[in-house]
């Protein structure tokens, strides 16, 4: 038996406000904190994303602990940009040591590009961290639905990841018992020049894959034995409702952004 | 009931593999299906639901055919299908929504959903399961849930190709258990494939597939008590049968018939 | 090549909140050209276990010892192979010659070597090299595909063979060549080690039964030694064969046999030679004061002889069956077809 592994390692349940937000209402939210974090300069804009982020954190009731995973992930990535954009902003040189050399504004310009992308991805994990991969789903789905007479394949986009979240687990056992079958077997993986290893990944992908394709094929028929057709004339069982409180968040970000947006002209 | 009318079927470039068939299964009828490899079994059962259809002649049930895509889904919603691979039949992220799975397909009300989901979970046993995640469940509880499926359909024909193959001897038992219970209560008709011979006498009939024909349609006393034949044909034979066959070798004609261990041991002991 | 395994345990995911000890306290030894059945529901640590001795995985707690009898030396564990559960899964390769040659050249077979191993490998597995050789292993039946993979296994030729369920899938002719094939290896000094959860079959191969029971060992001798311990089986979630248990739930009854059945045949003969001896005339000698009353009574037009007037006149009852009495074993799997195939060659 092998030990499956947490999904995405992200829902931290608990009752919360932010929790009991529609997921459709939560992704736009995102969406709209994260282009507003593309208009924002000057210092009190800064501080006003930084009061909204802090503030979400409170109410959502979810440990330091949990966002920090999230940002240890990016830590590198968001590091290597400060730098990069301090050292290779151009202007006025007003610091050299050898062939490094700093400009004028280059060290506010590092810093709110790190700050940006710190912003970006705490509230990314706040939606995730808040909401069921089921739930993102629905949201995405219900996001998408208006799309359809575009020719946008709603119903299928929202199955497909339905499934793929279904399964990851499965495939990851699954994985982990090939790997297990063919180190039985003498396949050493971690050793050897990009080629060889390269090559000693064959032996897991290809039987990964030739097990994902027949699961497919089986779970294509099980789901035309239940009756499934696509998405015509298919009930919803659970549906999540857009209530007050939902309209209202939408509404304070959508004005955090044009804010955002007055500052910049008129400051 | 569903018919079967002289069905012939093949796969594009292989052999015939069911060989102008004719069956028939009434309501509340528990049949056994089994045969050796490559008999037909699986074709055969595919056939019932639709999924797959026949080259020739007819699969009727309740009077609407296979073979026209209007009247197949209705098909479907009442011949429900298990299959031997208890993962890939799974589809939803938890035990509840994947008992709703078919309800939402067939365009059921939410509240009708709510209490067909409910029924279905207590009647298998599974409230305590409800929010489990699949890949979570052991191979007889993913069983238990792919019945309950059917069960929340109220189908009257449940198809369970070699459903217990898969896993170990208790999870087996749980398995058969709640079928016997669904079959009792609600007259459920049951097609059961399988090379475990002990499970088909629970079999109101047993059907022996051979190379796309049906060979013999007979209760389980009338079939095992022909061993040699079945010995012939490679098939197995129930260990309470054998046992009786050489008890009844050494001249004790009173274990004739016998199916269960519980006669066999009133027989000795009388 | 001897293994010893001393308070050997096994726990998955130390130090998370997912801790999981699949074994415990395990002893146990595994002498050379044993033939040994590992039973136990899902769940009992069989499968860690042959995780633990082939190697693949350290024990978390105690010692797995490998090692030469005769010299003492530590033996490398490509000396053990193993056949996985559904081995189909693993085929991965263009040819059968270079599935097969897989495990061989990774654990150092010269390359000149090779094609002898193959070869050899794949006619134990009853696959003829010639017409096999350039197939593509995606191409062959299912009960075809199992066997290139343990000719795979067998062209290490390791000293120990482990199989984990190994007739999971087959049909009944596939089992029964499968069951020869082990036999044979054991016969040409090979240990092997079958892990099944079929009773019967573990009864039909093995000398020696190692039950497991949630990580632990909870029996481990003959498998006359093992059937003896009905109760603790049925704790563990396991049942005894239905003859063999037929057997002794008469003997429970009151009936004389002798009680140590395992196979259907041994029972039909058990019962067989109990019927014959208690349908037998009575042997003409002095007989008890009651025995002749009872004698007399039944030449009144009752049966001549009889089981119950002989105990009723000595005063005892046969004990009849009880009207509760536990539903018969259902039956351990006797054969399943290979789901994905449609013939078995």
């Amino acid at each position: 038996m092998f030990k499956e592994k947490i999904l995405l390692g992200q829902y931290y349940p608990v009752e919360s406000p932010v929790h009991r937000r529609n997921a459709a209402c939560k992704i736009l939210i995102t969406l709209l904190y994260a282009v507003t974090l593309f208009f924002v300069e000057h210092l009190y804009g800064w501080l006003l994303m930084l009061a909204v982020c802090v503030g979400v954190i409170a109410l959502s009731r979810i440990p330091l602990r949990s966002l920090w995973r999230g940002l240890r992930v990016i830590a590198f990535f968001c590091l290597l940009a400060v730098v990069l954009n301090i050292f290779f902003y151009p202007g006025e040189v007003i610091w050299q040591w050898a062939f490094l050399s700093i400009s004028q504004g280059a060290l506010a310009h590092g810093l709110s590009i790190g700050l940006r992308l710190v912003l970006l991805v705490l509230f990314a994990s706040l939606l995730t961290l808040s909401t069921t991969p089921i739930q993102l789903t629905d949201g995405l789905e219900s996001l998408l639905r208006p799309l359809r007479p575009l020719h946008v394949p709603a119903h299928e986009i929202a199955m497909m990841m339905s499934i793929a979240l279904r399964f990851i687990p499965t495939l990851m056992d699954e994985f982990e018992r090939i790997r297990l079958a063919q180190q039985a077997r003498g396949a050493v993986l971690d050793q050897g020049n990009l080629i060889r290893r390269s090559l000693a990944l064959l032996p897991l992908l290809i039987p990964l894959f030739v097990a994902a394709f027949r699961r497919a094929e089986e779970l294509a028929q099980a789901m035309e034995a239940r009756c499934y057709r696509g998405g015509e004339g298919r009930s919803r069982w659970k549906t999540s409702c857009w209530q007050l409180q939902d309209s209202i968040a939408l509404g304070f970000f959508a004005a955090l952004l044009l804010t955002q947006i007055l500052l910049r002209i008129f400051l | 009931m569903i018919e079967i009318r002289d069905l012939h079927f093949q796969y594009e470039t292989e052999q015939p593999v069911l060989r102008g068939l004719d069956l028939e299964i009434r309501e509340g009828e528990w049949l056994a299906l089994i045969g050796a490899n490559g008999s037909g079994k699986s074709t055969l059962a595919r056939q019932l639901n639709g999924l797959l259809l026949p080259n020739s002649g007819t699969v009727c049930v309740d009077g609407l055919r296979t073979d026209r895509e209007e009247e197949l889904w209705k098909i479907r919603s009442q011949v429900a299908f298990v299959f031997q691979n208890p993962d890939n039949q799974l589809i939803a992220t938890s035990v509840e929504d994947d008992i709703a799975f078919a309800l939402e397909n067939l365009g059921f009300p939410p509240e009708e959903i709510t209490g067909r989901v409910e029924q279905a979970l207590s009647e298998m046993n599974l409230t305590g399961l409800r929010a489990k995640a699949p890949h979570l469940l052991s191979g007889g509880e993913k069983q238990r849930v792919a019945i309950a499926g059917a069960l929340a359909m109220a189908s009257k024909y449940l198809v369970l190709d070699e459903p217990t193959s898969m896993l170990d001897p208790s999870m087996r038992r749980s398995v058969l258990e709640s079928l016997q219970q669904l079959h009792e209560k609600h007259g459920l008709s049951i097609i059961y494939i399988t090379n475990i011979m002990e499970e088909t006498l629970l079999a109101d009939r047993i059907l022996v597939l051979d190379e796309g024909r049906i060979l013999r349609d007979e209760t389980p006393a009338a079939l095992f008590a022909d061993c040699r034949w079945l010995r012939a044909k490679q098939l197995d034979i129930p260990q309470v049968s054998r046992l009786a066959e050489l008890l009844l070798e050494q001249g004790y004609e009173q274990f004739r018939g016998v199916l269960s261990p519980e006669t066999l041991m009133e027989i000795v002991c009388k | 090549m001897q293994i010893d395994l001393q308070h050997v345990e096994y726990c998955y995911q130390k130090g998370s909140p997912f801790e999981h000890m699949a074994l415990q306290d395990i002893n146990l030894r595994i002498r050379s050209g044993e033939m040994i059945a590992m039973i136990g529901h899902g769940g009992s640590g069989k499968s860690t276990l042959s995780l633990l001795l082939s190697g693949l995985y350290k024990p978390t707690g105690g010692r797995i010892d490998t090692y030469d009898v005769k010299t003492g030396r530590q033996e490398s564990v490509r000396n053990i192979g193993l056949v996985f559960q559904y081995p189909e899964q693993q085929l991965f390769a263009e040819t059968v010659y270079e599935e097969v040659a897989f495990g061989a050249r990774n654990f150092g077979v010269p390359q000149d070597y090779l094609p002898i191993r193959v070869r050899k490998a794949l006619e134990l597995v009853g696959l003829e090299p010639d017409s096999f050789w350039n197939r593509s292993p995606f191409s062959l039946s299912g009960g075809q595909k199992r066997r290139v993979c343990i000719a795979g296994v067998l062209a290490v030729e390791p000293k120990m063979i482990i199989l984990d369920e190994p007739t999971a899938g087959l049909d009944e002719g596939g089992r029964r060549w499968l069951l020869e094939l082990v036999r044979q290896l054991n016969r040409e000094g090979r240990s092997i080690l079958w892990i099944t959860h079929n009773m019967r079959e573990a009864a039909e191969l093995a000398q020696r039964i190692i039950v497991l029971n949630r990580g632990r060992i909870l029996l481990d001798g003959s498998p006359d030694q093992v059937f003896a311990e009905e109760e603790l089986l049925r704790e563990a979630g396991l049942e005894i064969p239905m003859a063999a248990a037929v057997v002794r739930e008469l003997k429970r009854r009151g009936i004389p046999l002798a009680g140590t059945a395992i196979s259907v045949e041994e029972a039909a003969a058990e019962i067989g030679d109990y019927l014959a001896r208690r349908d037998a005339p009575e042997p003409v000698e002095a007989e008890p004061e009651d025995v002749l009353q009872a004698k007399a009574a039944e030449e009144d037009g009752e049966p001549v002889i009889s089981l119950e007037s002989v105990l009723a006149a000595a005063g005892q009852t046969i004990p009849q069956p009880k009207e509760d009495a536990p539903p018969p074993p259902k039956e351990e799997p006797r054969f399943t077809p290979w789901q994905g195939g449609k013939t078995d060659v």
